[in-house]
């Protein structure tokens, strides 16, 4: 600081000392309306500051589910939830006569078979006979059977027409159904 | 900035800038108020803060008077004699605070801003070089030439 800004001394510092002892108005200004103004002012600073910041992350919240709903759609199945009506109230329990269910036996045909094999009839035997190996080796390994002699004549001619000649012969089933003509 | 030290300032320097800003402009109330609120928008405090709150009063105090210049010349002319710009003091050996308005109101405004800034401001002659943007030889040449026009106007009021 230099010798200028040194205390008054002398006659015409006398009278700036009088000056100063002038208090200048404040006029209209308020101490508190310039405190609240400038605590206002500050505030709206801040209150854009995270208005800002919010749309900020607004956005980048926005563009993150667009990528991943862009990039990854497969990853994530697409699951429906469907909510169904809640059953009833179960009703109060009642005794209720429930029958007991029939019980079927294993099988019946080693009965059968050995009702067939207890017979005396020798076409019946050989029907059984034919049924097993037709079951156990297939229609193709049958052996070659003789005609029926019971067949009425004109029906086996009819048979005759209707059937090709050609190919390999059929067995012929005793007692099973033939077909007849029209 | 602390609401203490911002109450702090205003109770001390805010009559001084608004008798400084009167010098240029007929609201000073609303530059001072600006300029406060300036101060407490900065992120970083200035250094010297009475120097700062000066230099803002002064530009803002310059614009709003073009601007009013521009607008009503005629009206901003006739409220500059309105107001007073110090409090009716109580001591009757003292100076007449309306002499002295009139006064100071009639010096040049070179020489005006000075005398209001060092004697009400108390600001140093460097600081006030700077602030108006000259040598502090010529601010001090130029506060004793308006001490010494002041001094010949309030001769008859002034007691000494």
């Amino acid at each position: 600081m230099s010798d200028l800004n040194r205390e008054p001394s002398g006659e015409r510092d006398k009278f700036a000392q009088m000056l100063r002892n002038l208090a200048p108005s404040g006029g209209k200004l308020r101490r508190e309306r310039v405190v609240f103004e400038a605590g206002r002012m500050k505030g709206q600073r801040q209150a854009r500051f995270w208005v800002g910041m919010t749309a900020m992350l607004a956005c980048l919240a926005v563009c993150l589910a667009f990528w991943i709903i862009i990039t990854t759609p497969d990853q994530y199945p697409h699951v429906r939830v469907r909510q169904f009506a809640e059953p009833t109230a179960t009703p109060a329990l009642i005794p209720v006569v429930v029958p007991v269910p029939y019980r079927l036996e294993p099988s019946e045909k080693p009965e059968l078979e050995q009702i067939a094999q207890q017979m005396d009839d020798d076409r019946l035997k050989r029907a059984w006979e034919i049924r097993r190996q037709m079951l156990e080796k297939g229609i193709d390994e049958l052996p070659e059977l003789p005609s029926s002699p019971n067949l009425p004549k004109a029906v086996a001619n009819d048979l005759r027409d209707i059937l090709p000649d050609e190919g390999p012969p059929r067995p012929q089933v005793p007692g099973s159904i033939y077909l007849l003509p029209r | 900035m602390t609401p203490e030290r911002l109450g702090e300032l205003i109770d001390r320097y805010a009559a001084a800038l608004v008798l400084y800003a009167r010098q240029w402009c007929i609201a000073p109330e609303d530059v001072v108020q600006d300029a406060f609120v300036k101060l407490v928008q900065q992120v970083d405090s200035p250094e010297q803060v009475v120097p700062w709150l000066y230099r803002v009063v002064r530009n803002g105090a310059i614009s709003q008077s073009r601007s009013a210049r521009r607008r009503q010349k005629y009206e901003t002319r006739k409220a500059q004699k309105l107001p007073e710009w110090f409090e009716m003091g109580d001591d009757p050996t003292g100076l007449d605070s309306s002499v002295v308005t009139e006064a100071l109101s009639e010096l040049p405004v070179d020489q005006r801003e000075i005398i209001v800034a060092h004697l009400w401001g108390a600001l140093t002659f460097e600081q006030i070089a700077e602030l108006v943007g000259t040598s502090t030889s010529t601010a001090f040449r130029r506060y004793n030439a308006g001490l010494n026009t002041l001094r010949l106007q309030l001769g008859a009021s002034c007691p000494i």
